[in-house]
């Protein structure tokens, strides 16, 4: 059990919901009030692409490292290079998108649930974890991963008129220093181990 | 404008995943699969100790293959050593020149004993008045070794004089001082040695195991508590745990003791060590940037270390509960890195394009230069990783040769 939550905080880490609460809020109401059908729409079908991209790469873990010919604990040390960009751009902006990226036909698919949730960071990280913990263990942490994510980003009208867009702002760059620390805490952990 | 953004944003991403390929995970290759030709490689390392024995039981120490020359130089630490694997040999495959062999070398060490104060001491050359710990030992491993392949108990009372050169150098801390200094009558307080510790440490646990109830166990013990808590930061470590398979043997051989949950991190600890180690060594085989990023190849002693620690922490892993969870990742490594040294030694047909091909064939050279324990570690290394794949869990042979 605490593998599969330790598994599910950095997984939700690279999903970085505080980074994508401004271009949720951009492409379900073009604004900042309150929740309507529109966004409950976008948030579901979101939620289930990236569910169903994520659950495919933890089913496609052990293949995928044979065919990179890379052990698991290698690959691990990879992951965490890749959440780099994610990180840095969070930590620089604050979010994980730009609100000019969500122009396009299906925006809860191209950017929200791909590559907005379901990105390469989350898809490293997914990876590394199912090589790590087991597919089990890995696909339970993405569903609760995804849970969190989701009620926050369902949340996210709520948290913008109350604490702000600076406050959120500001959230989305502790987002990416978490990101920072979970990839140090991946690579560490792929050096560490047999 | 969109569509120039994602494109931008791909070529990113693909430059990113291939760097990521090239310098953080290249791919890993194991050299030979088949532990039937794994075993072969043991046996020809075994062949290599054997014959290239000197008259007056020393061992070839170092050989040039392109100069075709053995140099001068030597080192009873070492010598100790390899009659260790040679004893092991004798128990593991029914090899009887291997015991022939290392009766000889054993004659040698008594040779060259130092006895002073109740106690007895292996030392040449010039360290004849501060005989060195670790020499002293090995010594003590290759009789127990040999008394474990023989049930000979013909040198029980030499085993107990040299253990109490071990008992004279252990401090109160459980570490151990490098040698007695003879002329003063008083242990060496300045010297340090990394794998000294190790070394007596197992010896201490051997001790034990062939004459329990006398007392061994306790010195084994503050050995054990020494070096996993204290050894690192007095050897400055700068990446602890140190790679020290003498401590894995150890640790392998208290197992049955009952170690504490601190001794077990550090087995797991020491565990991943090796296995990094071992990462990192099948990178470099497997592609040109590996090799290029990763550096060159370590010699075989070093890789045999690293499979002997690995055997030995697989023996934990398999008898303590608390190390199961990374037992068959150990046997993954294990088969990995027995395969490499079975890819990288010199065979037959090898051996015959040199001078003398009896120093060649069975053996590992780096940058041209065998050193006799290159193949004692290899061949301890990979006789120990074969028990783990066979899931043979004790380290006493099944049978013993009479």
């Amino acid at each position: 059990m605490t593998e599969v939550i330790r598994a599910a905080v950095g997984i939700f880490a690279t999903l970085a919901p505080l980074g994508l609460i401004p271009a949720f809020l951009a492409v379900s109401r073009g604004g900042t009030s309150g929740t309507n059908a529109r966004s409950d729409r976008t948030l579901l079908l979101a939620v289930i692409s990236a569910l169903a991209v994520l659950i495919v790469a933890v089913l496609l873990t052990d293949p995928f490292l044979g065919f990179l010919d890379v052990s698991g604990e290698n690959f691990q040390a990879g992951a965490a290079v890749i959440m780099a960009p994610l990180a840095a751009r969070l930590l620089w902006s604050g979010r994980s998108l730009g609100l000019s990226e969500v122009t396009t036909s299906r925006p809860w698919l191209l950017p929200l649930a791909i590559p907005g949730l379901a990105g390469p960071a989350s898809l490293g990280a997914v990876v590394a974890y199912s090589g790590r913990y087991g597919e089990a263990d890995a696909a339970a942490a993405v569903a609760i991963a995804l849970v969190a994510a989701s009620a926050l980003l369902y949340a996210g009208g709520s948290l913008q008129r109350i604490l702000g867009e600076r406050a959120i702002g500001v959230l989305g760059r502790l987002s990416g220093a978490l990101i920072v620390a979970i990839a140090v805490e991946l690579a560490v952990d792929g050096v560490r181990s047999v | 404008m969109i569509v120039r953004g994602t494109l931008l944003s791909l070529g990113l991403w693909i430059v990113l995943l291939a760097f990521v390929r090239v310098a953080v995970i290249p791919p890993e290759s194991c050299g030979i699969e088949s532990e039937e030709r794994i075993a072969e490689a043991a046996v020809a390392a075994a062949g290599w100790m054997t014959r290239n024995q000197n008259a007056d039981g020393s061992y070839v120490y170092l050989y040039f293959k392109e100069s075709d020359t053995v140099p001068s130089a030597y080192n009873e630490v070492r010598h100790a050593g390899v009659t260790m694997s040679l004893y092991q040999a004798a128990g593991r495959l029914a090899d009887r020149e291997a015991l022939a062999t290392a009766d000889e070398a054993l004659a040698w060490m008594q040779e060259n004993l130092v006895r002073h104060n109740g106690w007895a001491a292996l030392a040449s050359g010039g360290r004849t008045d501060q005989p060195p710990l670790g020499a002293s030992a090995l010594m003590v491993i290759s009789m127990a070794e040999r008394r474990l392949a023989t049930a000979d108990t013909q040198y029980d009372d030499l085993m107990h004089e040299v253990g109490r050169y071990l008992t004279a150098l252990q401090r109160e801390d459980g570490g151990f001082h490098v040698a007695w200094q003879i002329n003063v009558d008083a242990p060496d307080t300045v010297g340090t040695s990394r794998f000294y510790p190790g070394e007596a440490l197992w010896a201490l646990a051997l001790l034990h195991e062939a004459f329990p109830g006398e007392g061994w166990d306790s010195h084994a013990r503050d050995a054990l508590h020494f070096v996993t808590t204290l050894r690192d930061d007095v050897e400055d470590v700068d990446f602890p745990p140190l790679a020290d398979q003498w401590t894995a043997y150890g640790l392998a051989e208290m197992v049955e003791w009952r170690l504490t949950d601190q001794q077990i991190d550090y087995a797991r600890d020491l565990a991943g060590r090796f296995g990094l180690l071992v990462r990192t060594a099948s990178q470099r085989e497997g592609s040109w940037y590996g090799s290029l990023l990763r550096g060159e190849d370590a010699r075989a002693s070093g890789v045999g270390t690293w499979t002997e620690g690995l055997a030995s922490l697989w023996r934990v892993a398999a008898q303590d509960e608390r190390l199961a969870d990374i037992k068959d990742k150990i046997e993954e490594r294990l088969h990995c890195i027995a395969g490499i040294l079975a890819d990288r030694q010199f065979d037959a047909e090898e051996a015959a394009e040199y001078g003398t091909p009896g120093l060649v064939e069975g053996a590992w050279f780096h940058e041209g230069e065998t050193r006799m324990d290159d193949q004692q570690h290899a061949f301890s290394g990979i006789t120990y990783a074969l028990d783990a794949l066979a899931e043979h869990k004790m380290r006493e042979p099944e049978e013993t040769l009479e």
